[in-house]
């Protein structure tokens, strides 16, 4: 990790570019909290973690506009989804680590998911409803500035920012200000009537391997365009693995037995973005005007304050 | 106000300042006033935690402080909207939050709105040229085992409670978060904004930590459930 | 198993670190592109095949998420004005590029290029604006080459 000495400048410059080639990974073997977890502090990139399967659905919001139903049905070619968060995202590139990395759905090898048959149907039936949406449940979850989940969180523009501290890991991210706190105080999980949309994280290290099994997901859990929901039956476990001091390895076992008749993978990574990049707001629901621009404004109820 | 008694014995982080981690909550009703009111339907009553009771409004403030209060119900951003509380309002809002420290970094996560503030302990000063933000830039320091948080760069879209105190963009917030015991926090918010108030003022309130077992936050995603109130019967037939 | 890339214009190459319009090629970068598969329906609503370049008066900058917004009023030969409007990134992604919040403002002469919307006049989306100065300040948008200048 670069000295603190660097320049603090957000705007990257030529100083901290200058710096950022000399930012080697070092040797393997870095440094250690004071509670004796291996250190992962830092801001990160998140990358290639949501996959597509095999035969995928069409996409009902097509970014190639290949597909008739991702046409707006606003007369102003501006909706129902009006790029939504829609960067090309390069902005925070960190560097890759070495080698090649594991990126999208890595078992089953084929990437076709072993969906249960009715819930696959159910699925691709309901995206054929989500553009234009049939109603507020067929709103994408990312439009409606709902809490990301694991899966989602715009990647590219919206560092990820590990803290640690004794008996726990936490994960900002820069989108939609989200927090994760994984626990590691052997604590156990909260009770099923609790849900949550970012689940209920335990974890535990093994050697340089972070472990983390999380439950208790409410059923508003989005992975990606294509499949728009998982169950509350959602249960994953992580491994973030240190690959080197710049780059953590990333896999997800996604075991949804609602859904799917076994577990499915996906992998990505964290890459350490340059010296001089820290965290900014991101106020999603404050400016969003995705549900108005939809429905319209919904009909007031009750007269004015007295 | 609050009475600041010698500090007894508090969590040390390893570099030897106090450690603030853990949860914590305040216990008071100066999220609904930050002054002295007594009840109404909804409403708690409460001990204003302002010192000296007064706000110093310059008087067109004075009078626009008062249409907010008219309006409150649709024209409180967290009532009506519920947008992100600001600073400090976060801080007494009726919900936990959790505070991360880290050397060089302390975050601050709320379980309202899941609103979120990093604050820089490194001595950097705030960026220039920042878009605005809700929950304001925030860079940290110590003054011996007191924490100092100078937070800038907010827009005018907050209010200070859900009374219509509000302030402009150029909004200066100090806190200082002392421990008074291990499970006790004395906190003050020294509010300066020139365009609204004709002097500086402050608000003071401990903060509680929470004791229970396993405790950690939950989620309360006000403007989700809003959403799925307002929109329940979309599309809408007219 | 590398994912299917769903449309070329998303394949970046990720391994450079671009600092006010010098390239500095970060040592890890030998790897191939990998797809991005941002949510973005930049094909959806603007056109590709229709760039604009335009030369005005900023009469106003949204700076909200999720995409911030320029208003620039652009006079033609007879001396009438249309008020354009552009969509650029979202406003953390201009500040890690290098645009100040009143660097910008109200009344500043530009010069904006991006693509034309599909189905409105006078919206595009923003894909740089050059200063008076000549410095160019990238959009960070979904506009292919929206962050940094193009790769020769």
């Amino acid at each position: 990790m670069l000295p603190s000495t660097v320049s603090r400048r957000i705007a990257i410059a030529p100083a901290a570019a200058l710096a950022a080639l000399a930012w080697l990974p070092p040797a393997f073997g870095q440094g250690r909290t004071p509670d004796g977890q291996p250190d992962i502090q830092g801001m990160y990139t998140r990358n290639g973690v949501v996959g597509l399967e095999a035969k995928p659905p069409v996409n009902p919001i097509d970014p190639s506009g290949a597909n008739p139903l991702s046409v707006s049905n606003r007369g102003d070619g501006l909706g129902p989804y009006p790029s939504i968060f829609g960067r090309g995202g390069t902005v925070l590139r960190g560097g890759q680590g070495r080698g090649q990395r594991r990126t999208g759905i890595v078992d089953p090898p084929d990437r076709n998911l072993p969906w249960r048959p009715e819930e696959d149907q159910k699925r691709r039936e309901f995206l054929l409803h989500m553009n234009p949406p049939v109603d507020l449940r067929h709103v994408e979850l990312n439009a409606r500035c709902a809490l990301p989940g694991l899966f989602q969180g715009e990647d590219g523009n919206n560092p990820y920012q590990f803290l640690q501290r004794p008996g726990e890991v936490m994960i900002l991210y820069d989108y939609n200000h989200t927090s994760r706190v994984i626990h590691l105080d052997g604590r156990p999980h909260v009770g099923p009537s609790i849900r949550l949309f970012m689940g209920d994280s335990i974890g535990r290290w093994e050697g340089n391997t972070l472990v983390v099994d999380t439950t208790n997901f409410n059923d508003r859990t989005s992975y990606s365009r294509e499949i728009p929901y998982l169950s509350d039956a959602l249960h994953t476990t992580e491994r973030f693995s240190l690959a080197d001091s710049n780059t953590i390895d990333y896999e997800v076992t996604i075991d949804d037995q609602k859904l799917f008749t076994k577990p499915w993978k996906i992998a990505g990574y964290f890459s350490r973005v340059p010296p001089g990049v820290a965290s900014m707001e991101f106020a999603c629901a404050e400016g969003s005007q995705t549900l108005l621009d939809i429905f319209g404004k919904p009909p007031e109820k009750g007269g004015p304050d007295k | 106000m609050v009475s600041l008694a010698a500090s007894a014995q508090v969590p040390r982080a390893s570099g030897g300042q106090p450690d603030f981690s853990g949860v914590w909550q305040a216990v008071n009703a100066a999220s609904w006033d930050i002054q002295d009111h007594s009840g109404e339907l909804g409403v708690p009553p409460g001990l204003g935690v302002v010192e000296g009771g007064e706000i110093p409004y310059q008087p067109w403030a004075a009078a626009r402080k008062r249409e907010n209060r008219l309006n409150r119900k649709t024209a409180d951003p967290v009532a009506a909207n519920c947008f992100l509380p600001g600073v400090p309002r976060a801080t007494y809002m009726p919900y936990p939050f959790e505070i991360v420290q880290t050397p060089k970094l302390i975050a601050i996560t709320y379980e309202f709105a899941h609103a979120l503030r990093t604050i820089p302990m490194d001595a950097s000063p705030h960026p220039e040229g920042l878009p605005d933000t809700w929950m304001g830039d925030s860079r940290g320091h110590w003054e011996g085992d007191t924490l100092v948080v100078d937070v800038k760069n907010f827009n005018d879209q907050t209010w200070f409670d859900a009374a219509g105190n509000f302030h402009s963009d150029q909004l200066h917030v100090i806190e200082r978060y002392t421990l008074k015991d291990a499970d006790h926090i004395l906190y003050e918010a020294t509010i300066e904004d020139p365009k609204v108030f004709t002097r500086t003022w402050k608000m003071s309130m401990p903060l509680y930590r929470r004791l229970e077992k396993n405790i950690g936050l939950l989620e309360y995603e006000c403007v989700f459930y809003q959403q799925e109130e307002k929109y329940k019967n979309a599309p809408f037939h007219r | 198993m590398k994912d299917q890339v769903k449309d070329a214009s998303e394949v970046t190459m990720l391994c450079r670190i671009t600092t006010r319009g010098i390239v500095v090629v970060g040592l890890s970068c030998f790897l191939a592109a990998v797809p991005v598969r941002a949510h973005h329906a930049f094909a959806a609503e603007f056109d590709v095949n229709q760039p604009v370049k335009v030369k005005g008066t900023v009469t106003k900058v949204e700076w909200v998420n999720p995409h911030a917004w320029i208003y620039v009023d652009v006079k033609d030969a007879d001396g009438h004005v249309t008020n354009w409007r552009f969509e650029l990134g979202a406003p953390n992604a201009l500040f890690r590029l290098g645009w100040k919040k009143d660097a910008v403002a109200a009344g500043t002469e530009v010069e904006v290029s991006g693509f034309r919307a599909k189905a409105q006049d006078a919206v595009a989306n923003g894909r740089s604006i050059t200063l008076a100065d000549g410095r160019e300040l990238f959009s960070g948008g979904s506009a292919p080459n929206s962050e940094g200048p193009e790769k020769k």
